[in-house]
């Protein structure tokens, strides 16, 4: 592989991160609940609260925090575009009208605290996932899925995924290369032309990751996959109190967050849905 | 005892109308190593697939006639139960590797066959340490060499304690260094290990030395099948398959100087010429590089090269590459020579110090702006090649440059006829085979006429006929004016055809000068950097003190 060009999603954050020690089934607990709390929530202040919240816990458990740094500008691009939808594109009845445009559309107050919500909605998802996949071991994937009662086949096959979509990377970055030596500009001019030249990457992709998985099954069959008698499983997860207490913690913010959704208005947009 | 037996066997795939296998016959005894060569397109990766039990199981196709493997009927018994008697080795590594860690990818056949974790553990250490692996348990794919990683896909093979062992190409995309340590595991297994082995290599020099028999497959049927030597004496007819004959034998059976069989190692060789020493001859004035040339085409300047997550590709690099040269860079995986060429097409803009291309700063350069004038052929042809047909594929950058249709008419047909694709228009690109694929890449490049060519490991799993046609290509581009860049691991080809080497290693020059200079007055700093020069230059050193570069160059005097 070309030099200093690897990718993986595995950060391998050392160990004084708590979660990086946890089972590898409240790794993957935390990243669907870490997911859906802020669908469940919609108020902008509990949302901050949730985001507040999440950062903290991550702090006490030692998270490298500086590494979400890197994932800032994605946040930034999203918020950008959640802006300019919301202040292009919206009609949300609010108390003020800051600004209304030909096209029928206009900027309330509410529509800007909306976006607020939308936003922070978008950031506590990017952060917790961001935190969980921080303290993701290349096993966790397979051991967490599977021990969570998903098929092993189905996770292993999960975990390849991961694994050969770094492959596919390298080879989308490839054939990119390529279209620009050949001239194709994929940088300038018009976006349609640009969209038209970029589609072409997928013929080279396509061919390439067929022949990939034709040999990849070769591979994988004469290794004995998919298994069909009893496995062996080389690495074996205890539950430790942590784990305990971080799938009790989980489950009780599930149910809280579902239950003060359902009696109180505490958690909602005020006047959503808009009419 | 008879490993495999194959009676009769066809094979046709179900998207094709030509049968693959005509009627291949032959057995190979336990403990056997057995080697199978052949042009690209005979059909060897399919007979091992075949062997292996897994084609006619996941791939449509017909399949007619018989391989037992150890007495169980391959095409019939399933793959679980052949998968714990035979093991393969692709030439692919990353795509073999289906798990995150060494260790877990040796386990991970263990695993499945439900071994217990002691006897894993125990297997997997065992493997490791055979193929000198040990302590790189916890190491992720990507912090490998390419043949780390082979070494690691052969003891994931072995930890399975397989009966039959196939390595197809295993060796085909390594560099030197890498490569050695592939074969030095497999010399090792031959040593010992209870192991009956298949070997599919294009390079015949290795493959002589580790294998008890040769099977030449041509056009899916055995056209030969015997001991080495024998094989290897019948140098016309492997030479109009397209085989590449080992280098010793070759340099014997020129000078007709070896009395009764042909020599197939170096050591051999040695031994067999050792008689006519004083009579041979090298026919190699001391080609000096052109003097004529003057004007730089591409100069580096001290540059050093970053990648983000802090690898220094290149440090303090300066060089130049004159106008009209066909020149070599060589140097070890990670030695920084793709880097070197994309800093060449400004794909890459320098850290620090100067690039040069045709007089202007490359970080005023843009790779849309150069693509009319230097030419990138990348290793793997499939990366480049995104239209639907032949035609199209080569009109690409003619259209990206806005050349009128009548022009580039004329272009597209002068391209196709340079590379021998003439007649292919209308063919979809995917439909050829890997050598036309490759021919093509270049065509498109050399569609747009470009004063510089660069060209990455052109010869890289290709075979002897794809090679040599590739190569004199490139001559012939250079006589005509274009200036030739060619990254390879490939010496053989270095030796026979560039004017200048550039030596790498660690980012960094190790040396530069004329291909007879570097190959006679450096053999030590490239052996330590992993290069080995070809079996010629090493026998003739050691017979006359002096290395040729090709066989062609030696000849035999008459007694005074």
């Amino acid at each position: 592989m070309e030099k200093g060009k690897v990718r993986t999603f595995f950060t391998y954050v050392d160990e004084r991160y708590m979660l990086v020690r946890a089972h590898p089934a409240v790794k993957i607990v935390s990243l669907v609940v870490l997911n859906i709390i802020p669908w469940i929530i919609e108020a902008p202040a509990p949302l901050a609260f949730f985001l507040a919240s999440l950062l903290l816990a991550a702090s006490l458990m030692k998270a490298p925090l500086s590494k979400l740094r890197n994932y800032l500008p994605y946040l930034l691009l999203v918020a950008q575009a959640v802006v300019l939808s919301y202040v292009l594109g919206s009609r949300i009845p609010g108390n003020v009208v800051f600004i209304e445009f030909p096209w029928g559309c206009y900027v309330t107050d509410k529509t800007l605290l909306y976006m607020g919500s939308v936003v922070l909605r978008i950031s506590s998802m990017l952060v917790g996932s961001t935190l969980v996949f921080l303290s993701l071991r290349d096993t966790d994937v397979v051991y967490g899925l599977k021990s969570l009662g998903v098929p092993f086949s189905a996770a292993f096959a999960f975990n390849l995924a991961l694994r050969f979509s770094a492959l596919f990377l390298d080879d989308y970055a490839r054939v990119r290369d390529a279209m620009l030596l050949k001239g194709a500009k994929l940088d300038a001019g018009n976006p349609l032309e640009r969209a038209k030249l970029l589609s072409r990457t997928a013929v080279p992709l396509m061919v390439i990751a067929v022949r990939r998985m034709q040999d990849l099954s070769f591979a994988l069959e004469l290794k004995g996959f998919p298994p069909s008698g009893r496995r062996t499983f080389l690495y074996q997860f205890q539950w430790s109190r942590f784990d305990a207490a971080a799938f009790a913690l989980l489950t009780v913010a599930t149910a809280g967050v579902v239950i003060a959704k359902i009696v109180s208005p505490l958690l909602s947009f005020p006047g959503w849905p808009f009419v | 005892m008879r490993a495999v037996s194959v009676e009769d066997l066809w094979w046709r795939y179900q998207a094709s109308s030509e049968w693959t296998l005509k009627g291949v016959d032959f057995e190979v005894e336990k403990g056997e190593f057995v080697g199978i060569v052949g042009p690209s397109g005979a059909g060897k990766t399919t007979l091992c697939l075949l062997v292996a039990g897994v084609l006619s199981k996941s791939v449509k196709g017909v399949c007619k006639g018989k391989v037992e493997l150890f007495g169980k009927d391959a095409l019939r018994t399933s793959v679980k139960q052949l998968s714990e008697e035979v093991a393969i080795v692709l030439q692919d590594a990353d795509t073999q590797f289906v798990t995150m860690r060494v260790l877990d990818e040796v386990a991970f056949p263990l695993e499945n066959f439900g071994l217990s974790r002691e006897e894993i553990l125990e297997r997997v250490s065992e493997a490791l340490e055979f193929v000198g692996m040990k302590g790189y348990e916890w190491k992720h794919p990507h912090e490998l060499s390419g043949g780390q990683k082979q070494r690691v896909a052969i003891a994931a093979a072995l930890a399975k304690r397989p009966k039959l062992l196939i390595l197809d190409e295993a060796t085909s995309d390594l560099d030197p260094l890498g490569k050695r340590e592939v074969l030095s595991v497999i010399r090792k297994l031959r040593e010992g290990y209870d192991v009956t082995a298949v070997i599919v290599d294009h390079n015949t020099d290795d493959l002589v030395e580790f294998v008890d028999r040769v099977i030449v497959l041509e056009g899916g049927r055995v056209v030969a099948d015997g001991d080495p030597r024998a094989v290897f004496s019948r140098i016309e007819q492997l030479r109009t398959i397209g085989i590449r004959i080992p280098q010793p034998t070759e340099l014997a059976f020129r000078l007709g100087a070896a009395n009764g069989e042909l020599p197939l190692t170096v050591e051999e060789a040695v031994k067999a010429l050792a008689p006519v020493k004083d009579r041979l001859r090298l026919l190699d004035g001391e080609v000096l590089e052109n003097p004529s040339r003057s004007e730089k085409l591409v100069s580096f300047t001290d540059v050093t090269y970053v990648y983000e997550d802090g690898t220094v590709a290149l440090n303090g690099l300066s060089l130049n590459v004159w106008k009209g040269e066909f020149l070599a860079v060589i140097g070890p995986n990670g030695s920084g020579k793709t880097t070197m060429a994309k800093l060449m097409v400004s794909l890459l803009k320098p850290t620090s110090g100067r690039v040069e291309v045709m007089g202007v700063d490359s970080r005023a350069l843009s790779p849309t702006m150069l693509f009319s004038k230097v030419g990138y052929v990348f290793q793997n042809p499939d990366y480049q090649l995104v239209c639907d047909t032949v035609y199209d594929e080569v009109a690409f950058p003619l259209r990206q440059l806005g050349v009128d249709e009548k022009v580039v008419k004329e272009r597209v047909q002068w391209a196709l006829v340079s590379v021998g694709l003439n007649g292919l228009e209308e063919t979809p690109p995917f439909f050829l085979s890997k050598g036309e694929r490759q021919r093509l890449a270049l065509a498109s490049v050399l569609a747009v006429k470009p004063q510089l060519l660069i060209i990455d490991e052109p010869t890289t799993g290709q075979d002897e006929r794809n090679s040599r046609r590739i190569a004199e290509l490139l001559v012939q581009l250079n006589k005509s004016g274009v200036t030739i860049v060619v990254i390879t691991h490939d010496l053989r080809l270095v030796s026979e055809y560039a004017e200048r080497v550039v030596v790498l290693n660690n980012g960094r020059l190790v040396t530069a000068g004329s291909t007879r200079k570097v190959f006679t007055e450096h053999l030590e700093t490239l052996a330590s950097i992993g290069l080995e020069p070809p079996p010629v230059a090493r026998l003739m050193k050691e017979l006359v003190g002096r290395p040729a570069l090709t066989v062609k160059e030696v000849v035999l005097c008459e007694r005074a």
